[in-house]
């Protein structure tokens, strides 16, 4: 029952670019939820069967991504089993190879990605955003392709959000070592909550 | 001639229309045609029968008639044609039976029974049989799940089954028992075993009301709407628009992230929902609700080992034997085997193993008051659906899960009745029929009713009277005059 956050290893790019992301959030799920959580997160291989063993899973990147027929072929199926996939650009550029390389195996994978509208369940899973996805300081300094990504992505199952697609760039955001947000007027992985209470939910 | 003479003429000629008037009724009353022996009863000898009634029917059948010619057959013998049997060979006792079940995909279950041996038969909803292969019945017994529809299902002959001879009758059955299906209430913490459950649920059909504790004070409701409507997905973004935006530092930072509101509390009773499933101890804060909606007659599942501690005390088992580890899935026997399980300890006496595996009892059930309660012992099932080998993995998934409330839910069945025109088509129980309208083999009809066509006794008895009256006075007179 305890939930273990993982973050997929991919043969391609630099899976590991956002390191201290997974203790950021499970802090914050700690603060907020009483899930039995797992203290520290896992690495799990996109081309193994051990990923079926983690239906919640996070990738980044800054570097173009090209799968292994194994990674595509897992991918598909751990999507169509029901597993959860959080995809974020490191980049936060549109015009980025992490960018450009993702949306084109989400194409050849699914068939591309749909919007994610922002009144959609998962911006009131815990904690309610109005707007729809928040936005990262990234975003508000026009660092990257300045601009403010007003939706995310995702590819649907069963009416269900399968795998999310960002280019909030939530990878530069959350990845902070825990104690630091004690200095920060709003914690800014509470959106981080939503996307995991909703895997585990819906 | 004297008024004497004519007298006597005329007791004689009344005597003679008295007998002559019997004699009609007696021959009219024995029927038009000779007695028919068959063996077999066809719709051709039905129609020559009726157009013409038979004084008496012997059949020496091989094969039960089929339903229509029974009840045809019955309706002569209950005009006077006098009906007896026997068999040639064991008629066999076939029957049908259809009953709802608490499952959205497949809510009709028929148990068929079409004899003792191996066979093979076809299903039949309404009058038609269906498409496909014959099924095969191990010792000629069998039970199907239908898909929502007919009113009346049962069995025919498949072609080429062995035991059943060319153009016998299986048996149908009329739906008797409505179940209205309500949704299902799972309660606990948000997990992987409450989000897949609920999913494999909801895509099996069923409307699932989730109410996961994520914080002390946060009660998720994830009652069913978009989802459940299947409203549409989101339109797909054009081309290129997949990582749009506008110009950064136009948008404020969300203020604050507001908690969710917590919905309105479920009101747990029968009247709302078929069946409450438990994942966790977290469910505990219902437990006095649960116990008495279980008493009420709802149903209960309760699975893995985190009990909660308010429903312990109506639990098939209140405690486990030693856990057996996960491992890896295909390979083991069935993909359960793989999962980890908590064995139900020892049950209690009025409770029922449902499935076994080799270190213990996995799901048991018990009646609560007027409900039911199942328990398994079954841990993380998700990785089932996430890991297992099998190309059709998630279905089996899916119907495995389904399968749980379907077992508590029958409890809130309740008798339909039936529609006359649907009742004629049913034939559940075919050789209790033929004996019911035709009594033993050998004997003459057991319930025939009045026959139209029977001679009146009394009518009979009254010309009789009559006729020996009229000769007495002939002979008396004649005597009187010293004639013979």
């Amino acid at each position: 029952m305890t939930f273990t956050f993982a973050t997929v290893k991919y043969e391609s790019g630099d899976w590991e670019s956002a390191p201290n992301l997974p203790a950021a959030l499970i802090d914050t799920l700690a603060k907020y939820t009483t899930l039995p959580l797992s203290p520290s997160g896992a690495i799990v291989e996109l081309g193994s069967d051990e990923i079926f063993e983690y239906p919640f899973t996070f990738m980044t990147g800054h570097f173009p991504v090209r799968f292994t027929d194994r990674e595509r072929a897992n991918l598909r199926r751990y999507i169509d089993r029901g597993g959860f996939m959080l995809i974020d650009d490191h980049n936060h550029d549109i015009e980025g190879v992490f960018h450009l390389s993702v949306v084109e195996e989400m194409n050849r994978i699914f068939g591309g990605l749909e919007v994610v509208p922002n009144d959609h369940e998962i911006y009131r899973a815990f904690f309610t955003f109005e707007d729809g996805p928040p936005t990262t300081s990234h975003e508000m300094n026009g660092w990257g392709d300045q601009l403010v990504h007003e939706e995310l992505f995702a590819v649907f199952r069963n009416g269900r959000i399968g795998l999310l697609y960002s280019n909030k760039d939530y990878s530069s955001e959350w990845d902070m070592r825990p104690e630091s947000k004690r200095f920060m007027g709003l914690d800014p992985t509470l959106f981080g909550v939503n996307l995991v209470v909703y895997a585990l939910s819906r | 001639m004297s008024m004497r003479q004519i007298l006597e003429h005329g007791l004689h000629g009344v005597a003679v229309i008295a007998l002559g008037t019997a004699l009609w009724i007696l021959s009219d009353s024995q029927g038009q045609g000779p007695a028919a022996h068959r063996q077999q009863v066809t719709a051709p000898d039905l129609r020559a029968w009726t157009r013409t009634p038979p004084a008496g029917v012997g059949l020496d059948l091989a094969e039960l008639p089929a339903a229509a010619h029974r009840d045809w057959l019955a309706a002569l013998a209950a005009t006077g044609t006098l009906v007896s049997w026997q068999a040639s060979a064991p008629l066999p006792a076939r029957g049908a039976s259809l009953e709802p079940v608490a499952d959205p995909r497949a809510p009709l279950r028929l148990w068929v029974s079409a004899g003792d041996g191996d066979t093979q038969i076809r299903l039949t909803t309404g009058r038609e049989a269906e498409a496909g292969p014959p099924h095969m019945l191990t010792g000629g017994k069998g039970v199907f799940t239908l898909a929502p529809g007919p009113a009346v299902a049962g069995f025919s002959q498949a072609p080429g089954a062995k035991d059943m001879a060319a153009g016998s009758p299986g048996a149908s059955s009329l739906i008797r028992e409505s179940l209205a299906l309500k949704p299902l209430l799972l309660l606990g913490a948000p997990s992987w075993e409450a989000r897949f459950m609920a999913q494999a649920l909801e895509e099996h059909g069923w409307l699932v009301d989730a109410r996961l504790k994520a914080s002390d004070t946060a009660i998720l409701g994830v009652t069913p709407t978009d989802i459940i409507k299947n409203t549409p997905p989101p339109r797909r973004a054009q081309r290129g628009q997949t990582g749009g935006g506008r110009a950064g530092g136009a948008r404020k930072p969300a203020e604050a992230a507001a908690p969710p509101p917590e919905p309105t509390p479920p009101v747990i009773s029968p009247e709302n929902y078929a069946a409450v499933i438990v994942t966790d101890a977290s469910a505990g804060d219902y437990a006095d609700e649960i116990r008495a909606y279980v008493a009420a007659g709802g149903g209960l599942i309760v699975t893995g080992p985190d009990l909660p501690a308010g429903l312990t005390t109506i639990l098939p088992s209140s405690h486990f034997d030693t856990a057996r580890e996960p491992s890896k899935f295909g390979e083991t026997a069935q993909p359960r085997d793989a999962l980890e399980l908590y064995p139900l300890g020892t049950l209690r006496e009025d409770a029922t193993a449902l499935e076994q595996s080799t270190e213990g009892i996995a799901v048991a059930l018990r009646r609560e008051g007027k409900g039911l309660v199942l328990q398994s012992g079954y841990h993380d099932l998700w990785r089932w659906q996430m890991n297992g080998t099998a190309a059709d993995t998630e279905e089996q998934f899916r119907l495995w899960l389904a399968a749980l409330p379907a077992a508590v839910a029958d409890s809130q069945m309740v008798p339909t009745a039936a529609d006359p025109a649907l009742l004629a088509k049913s034939d559940p129980a075919p050789l209790s029929a033929w004996f019911q309208a035709f009594g033993e083999p050998g004997a003459k009809p057991a319930a025939t009713g009045q026959s139209v066509l029977r001679p009146d006794l009394g009518w009979l008895g009254f010309l009789a009277l009559i006729a020996m009256g009229a000769l007495s006075l002939q002979w008396a007179s004649r005597r009187l005059r010293n004639l013979p």
